[in-house]
């Protein structure tokens, strides 16, 4: 049985919760009130996080995809859920497309994308033949070394004397009108929307239960993350460039000058984002396999591992012809597409309160 | 000594006749040819014929023994004139008994292969069984420092070929009946000794369970080496990381057994496995625990500093200077790029070339004799290596990169995960050249999780760091007190 | 079990098979240290790059006193930065990367027409970095590149590190884009010229006395340079701005036979804090300044050994410090009517509604009539090696 343990689950989700955005800056719409933003976020994302966990828990023993055929009936239920290895394709193929723009472009220019993305679906699909239990263990060892290499780095941009923490003022230039506009839906679906794939992982964790709290405590650490990194950017760069920047977290990595000699330190960066981007696509994938697996009541996993990458590869290098039009869509189309939302918000309350009617009924 | 039955033997009759002739063909017959094997006919009081079989050069026969052997059968054998056989036989043991260990056999096979085994056969005429003698007593080596683990700080005894020396050396540190060894033979014509020990009570019983099984199962020609046995039994035998650990040092083995772990100990070699390996043990020394603890720790980090370096450092020099520029600090970029004018190669030509040429180097430096051995490295290391930069063919940064590396690969307290790591500086080196940094984290995230998948005998070949324990990374990270250590050695009794 | 290996074959395959897109190896690069952006006559852009030559930095590092030049400044003309560097690229067989540049230097033509569509470049390209310090020179910015490197193995290095001690106000790409955007705030580059070394008046003799120092600061309005402003005036910035490292501060005291002694002070450390008030149409600021320093100069006949004379110092020092801020605010405000200190920004931080409301897209009008008080403090805390002054002590022989 490919299980993980809790400190693995831990591992595992504030790696992905904070993902990309460790490139590509979180809620920077709000401007030097982004950090706010993401903190407000983290909230609503939570709660949305907590109905997920609750639809597993009112299931037990079920996979989340399995609770819809048996809370909504067969012909009801299993559409739905067959939607949802769809959507992580999907958003696996984003991720994928994440790499295809950002490393040509940062570290590795003339290098055609095809063979850097061949590359990391050669690494995902191994992965993914080695199973959920192996990557736990991964975001284990690497976590503690991405905190130490964090918080070198923040030590780093201090020592740099590039902070100024005037920038973070005043507080609420704009209102609150701007903090809201990037917290719905965008804020709450990105990072805490998405772990919608962590669910599929959430009945692998051995020992049972406690899943919840796990789950409360990597949102907070991942979203006070995501804060304390907003408003470090905010403060090196001031609203203005912050709101600017293609990629605002890239160009805080570039900020770092000690001493003359630790300088440039973008390839990092990007080699940073490279492996959030790979668990991240890792999770997705891997839900999608096991979705598929449960809704075809297949054996193992394994025979729809190479499709499925595949898949996410064709999807990420035809997605978006470039960076502008790929944010554009995840910031602006994809949080507001009814599918996005529904999948992410709606029906998992709607199937959180039918399980509760049932489960009292019974 | 408890020899396995060789199933496949080709003499017809496995019982021994009462006749002395019929059984001296019979041995005769077998041997034919064995040019080591002697006969020793002898004539008894009451004019009892007997004779000696034996291999010439394993035990310690010489005349004098022979003759007191003889006079001490003659005698039992006065004394008993008139019983039975039985009488007899108990009679000899007790009076041989006290010399050497004595037994009766009366199975042909076995005999032969005691025989075989360095054991001293009597045939007396009117006697079905035979009286063995162990009087084995193999010329050997003495005890000496192993030369692959040398310590500053700890004892200086090694391991040497004969396995009951190897076992006497652990025996003396673990005065314990807990300390069990069970006695196993494998090869089919090799028939070599092979010892599992463990304590027990510490040692997991399922791990015991599985490496008496995985021995068992060991079928091969011969064993001329522990690494065949490890090649034999390890999980993953594909897999470029040792999965064991070998060592020549008794001490290292018994701090092994009394974490837990069962040592298997092949007679011929004195290198001892211990299983089950994992890869933060084969970065320990039993000297971590007898210098002080501050240093030890010290000196672990830098062993790990060592490890990535050993790695990484000359794929990082071609990735940087190759595709990252800007990350090296402007002055240094600029004595790189004047040192590298003149190089002909492309990075990654050159770093192959100086990589491949210190390899050859230190392959060379251990198969040559010890004195010219010496000679070789350090003609190679500097002459060739001022040469080649003075002739501006590789440039002097990556001559220190080379030898940073070199020197970080010496570090290794295992000598078969140091090769691992030699191993894989070459597929790194490749990635780096195509795909930058980018090619080294895909290579490494590929390393990581294989390694991460590996296993040695169920034990996770990450642990404890991956799955985490957390209550052991005080011995695997840095080395604590002892004071601070014994909370978990007494729980384990 | 086999998969692993077969899998890492299939990934060496093809890492061989595909080659080497983007290396470039480290001979084939062009090193620029430097780059200077001038408006040509027809106006165009003139990027001039100063570019290290590798085999000449082989000699310097083995023999350390080669006379000889190891960069090599090269110059082209584009309607764009990008369209320049491409003539510049076709004139050499090296790449040319621009992720070592150190300083920017811009001519003070550009800087009067507008610098924002000429440093978009150095803001966007991949290579480089926001670190470069950009500088703006009376004349053409191009000489600056030509003059000889004194104590570094290229003048782009030896500019740095004089930004970098930030005697004057210095600023990078990065600080310099912040600035242009940031509302309440306007940008400042400092001014290096080519000088002499030895005689601060007469013409030098011969070429190897010139030098490239800093002399004062450029003072912008969003993208324009208005005007300069001159060493001590600079100096004063950079209190007010709170980034001083170190300084120094003469003051004259008026001795009581009519002779002046002087006294000169190490600055320490400076320390700014700013107050607004908004009172109907007026907007006040209180500026206070705290300063520490150490006594290193003494010509006057006081003897520091008297707390009272050390006070009066003290008080001296004070008043010197409050007149040299009122008149570079006044300057600013008079002169170039531009809010380099950033007055708004302040303002925005402390009354951020009335800021948004009303102050927002005026600040250009509303800047020159703010009112500045000033109040300094300042105290030593150290006085040398001597108590007394050794004039005074001349004087008691007398």
């Amino acid at each position: 049985m490919d299980t993980i343990s809790r400190h693995q689950l831990l591992a595992v989700s504030i790696i992905y919760q904070i993902g990309t955005t460790i490139i590509f800056g979180f809620a920077s719409g709000a401007g030097r009130d982004s950090w706010l933003a993401v903190l407000i976020s983290t909230m609503l994302g939570l709660a949305i996080i907590m109905v997920y966990v609750s639809v597993t828990q009112l299931n037990p023993g079920l996979t989340y995809i399995e609770c819809y055929p048996k809370q909504f009936g067969k012909w009801l239920g299993t559409p739905i859920a067959w939607l949802h290895p769809l959507l992580f394709l999907y958003i696996a193929g984003r991720i994928v497309a994440d790499i295809n723009n950002l490393v040509p472009s940062t570290i590795l220019p003339g290098t055609p994308p095809w063979s850097i993305l061949t590359i990391f679906m050669i690494v995902i699909g191994y992965s993914l033949f080695l199973g959920l239990k192996v990557m736990g263990r991964l975001a284990e060892i690497i976590l503690p070394l991405l905190g130490i290499i964090y918080i070198a780095e923040v030590v780093l941009i201090i020592s740099s004397g590039v902070v100024d923490l005037d920038n973070l003022f005043p507080l609420l230039d704009k209102g609150w009108n701007r903090v809201w506009k990037v917290v719905w839906p965008l804020g709450v679906i990105q990072s805490y929307g998405e772990s919608l794939a962590l669910a599929m992982v959430w009945t692998s964790v051995r020992p049972k239960g406690r899943v919840g709290r796990t789950m409360v405590l990597s949102t907070l650490l991942a979203g006070s993350f995501i804060a304390f990194t907003d408003a470090m950017a905010i403060s090196v760069f001031g609203e203005e460039i912050f709101k600017r920047a293609t990629y605002p977290m890239y160009a805080l990595i570039q900020a770092i000058n000690v001493a003359d000699f630790i300088t440039q330190l973008d390839a990092t960066g990007v080699l940073y984002f490279c492996f959030m981007a790979f668990l991240k696509t890792f999770i997705y994938l891997y839900a999608a396999v096991r979705s598929i697996q449960k809704l075809t009541y297949a054996q193992s996993i394994r025979s729809f591992i190479i499709p499925v990458c595949v898949i996410a590869f064709v999807l990420g290098l035809t997605m978006a012809p470039n960076v502008i039009a790929h944010i554009t869509v995840v910031e602006k189309i994809v949080p507001y597409s009814p599918i996005y939302l529904s999948l992410m918000i709606f029906i998992p309350m709607v199937l959180m309160a039918v399980s509760w009617l049932r489960r009292k009924a019974a | 000594m408890a020899p396995n039955g060789q199933g496949d033997s080709t003499a017809g009759n496995d019982k021994l006749s009462a006749d002395l002739d019929t059984n001296l063909k019979q041995f005769q017959a077998v041997f034919d040819k064995c040019g080591d094997i002697q006969y020793r006919p002898f004539e008894l009081n009451e004019a009892l014929l007997g004779t000696f079989i034996f291999l010439s050069g394993l035990g310690n026969i010489n005349a004098v023994n022979m003759d007191l052997l003889r006079n001490a059968i003659e005698s039992s054998l006065i004394e008993q004139s008139e019983a039975l056989t039985e009488d007899i036989k108990a009679a000899i043991h007790s009076k041989l008994g006290f010399t050497s260990q004595t037994s009766w056999s009366d199975d042909f096979q076995a005999s032969v292969d005691k025989i075989l085994a360095g054991e001293l056969a009597v045939l007396l005429d009117g006697f079905t069984s035979i009286l063995l003698l162990n009087v084995k007593e193999l010329d050997t080596r003495s005890i000496e420092e192993p030369a692959t683990e040398s310590v500053i700080r700890g004892p200086r005894d090694g391991f040497q070929e004969n396995i009951s020396t190897n076992i006497s050396l652990i025996r003396r540190r673990l005065k314990t009946t807990q300390l069990k060894l069970e006695m196993f033979t494998a090869g089919k014509l090799s028939v070599t000794d092979i010892a599992i020990a463990y304590l027990e009570g510490i040692a997991e019983e399922s791990l015991i369970a599985e490496v008496k099984e995985r021995v068992g199962r060991i079928k091969i020609d011969a064993i001329l080496e522990s690494g065949y046995v490890e090649e034999l039994i390890e999980d993953n035998s594909v897999s470029p990381f040792p999965q064991v650990m070998v060592t020549e040092r008794p001490d290292k083995v018994v701090g092994n057994l009394l974490e837990g772990k069962v040592a298997i100990i092949v007679d011929n070699t004195p290198f001892v496995i211990v299983v089950p390996g994992t890869f933060f043990q084969l970065l320990q020394t039993p000297e971590d625990y007898y210098q002080r603890y501050f240093v030890a720790s010290a000196i672990r980090i830098l062993r790990f500093i060592a490890v990535v370096s050993s790695l990484l450092l000359p794929s990082l020099y071609i990735a940087l200077t190759t595709y990252h520029h800007e990350m090296i600090p402007t002055m240094l970029l600029i004595s790189i790029a004047s040192s590298r004018e003149t190089v002909p190669f492309p990075a990654f030509v050159e770093a192959m070339l100086m990589e491949v040429a210190f390899e050859g180097l230190r392959e060379a430096g251990v198969r040559l004799p010890r004195p010219v051995g010496q000679g070789v490295s350090i003609v190679g290391a500097l002459v060739i290596g001022q040469a080649a930069v003075a002739a501006g063919i590789v440039s002097s940064p990556l001559l220190i990169i080379v030898s940073m590396t070199g020197i970080a690969s010496f570090l290794f307290p295992s000598f078969q995960l140091g090769l691992a790591f030699r191993l894989l500086r070459f597929p790194m080196m490749i990635a780096a050249a195509t795909f930058g940094l980018y090619g080294i984290l895909m290579l490494m995230l590929m390393l990581l999780l294989h390694m991460l998948h590996l296993q040695s005998f169920g034990v996770p070949y990450m642990s404890p760091l991956s799955p985490l324990r957390a209550g052991e990374l005080k011995d695997v990270l840095y080395r604590a007190n002892w004071l601070k250590m014994s909370k978990s050695s007494k729980s384990r009794g | 079990m086999r998969k692993p290996i077969l899998l890492l074959l299939t990934l060496l395959i093809l890492m061989t098979q595909t080659g080497c897109w983007s290396r470039i190896e480290l001979n084939d690069v062009a090193i620029v240290t430097a780059s200077a952006i001038d408006l040509a006559q027809d106006g165009k852009y003139k990027l001039s790059v100063q570019i290290l030559k590798m085999k000449m930095t082989k000699g310097i590092s083995e023999n350390g006193s080669s006379s000889e030049n190891v960069t090599l400044t090269l110059s082209a003309k584009g309607d764009t930065i990008m369209e320049a560097l491409n003539v510049i690229q076709k004139k050499i067989p090296r790449l040319i990367i621009f992720s070592h540049n150190r300083v920017i230097i811009v001519g003070e033509k550009l800087a009067r027409e507008g610098l924002a569509p000429a440093i978009d470049f150095f803001s966007r390209h991949r290579e480089a970095r926001g670190n470069s310090y950009l500088l703006t020179t009376r004349g053409e910015a191009a000489e600056l590149l030509k003059v000889p490197a004194n104590f570094e193995i290229f003048t782009g290095e030896e500019m740095r590190e004089e930004e970098k001690a930030r005697l004057l106000d210095s600023a990078s790409i990065r600080d310099f884009i912040y600035r242009l955007f940031e509302k309440g705030i306007e940008p400042t580059s400092s001014q290096m010229q080519v000088i002499p070394l030895s005689d601060p008046n007469g013409k030098p003799a011969k070429e190897e006395e010139m030098g490239l120092g800093l002399v004062g600061v450029g003072i912008y309005r969003k993208d324009k340079l208005l005007g300069w402003m001159n060493r001590s005036e600079a100096e004063c910035l950079l209190w007010l701005r709170n980034r001083m490292k170190s300084s120094v501060l003469t003051v004259a005291i008026p001795g009581k036979d009519r002779q002046p002694g002087r006294v000169s002070v190490q600055l320490i450390s400076a320390k700014t804090k700013y107050k607004s008030k908004i009172t109907g149409e007026n907007i006040q600021f209180e500026v206070a300044i705290k300063m520490t320093g150490e006594l290193f100069e003494n010509s006057t006949k006081l003897s520091i050994k008297e707390m009272n004379n050390l006070n009066f110092l003290q008080h001296a020092l004070e008043k010197e410090i409050e007149n040299r801020v009122n008149m570079t605010v006044k300057k600013l405000q008079t002169q170039y009517k531009s809010d380099v200190i950033g007055f708004g920004n302040i303002l925005h931080r402390q009354h951020k509604s009335d800021w948004n409301k009303k102050y927002a897209t005026l600040w250009e009008e509303e800047f020159p009539k703010i009112d500045v008080k000033t109040k300094a403090t300042f105290k030593f805390i150290g006085t040398g090696r001597v108590n007394e002054s050794l004039v005074e002590e001349e004087e008691l022989e007398k």
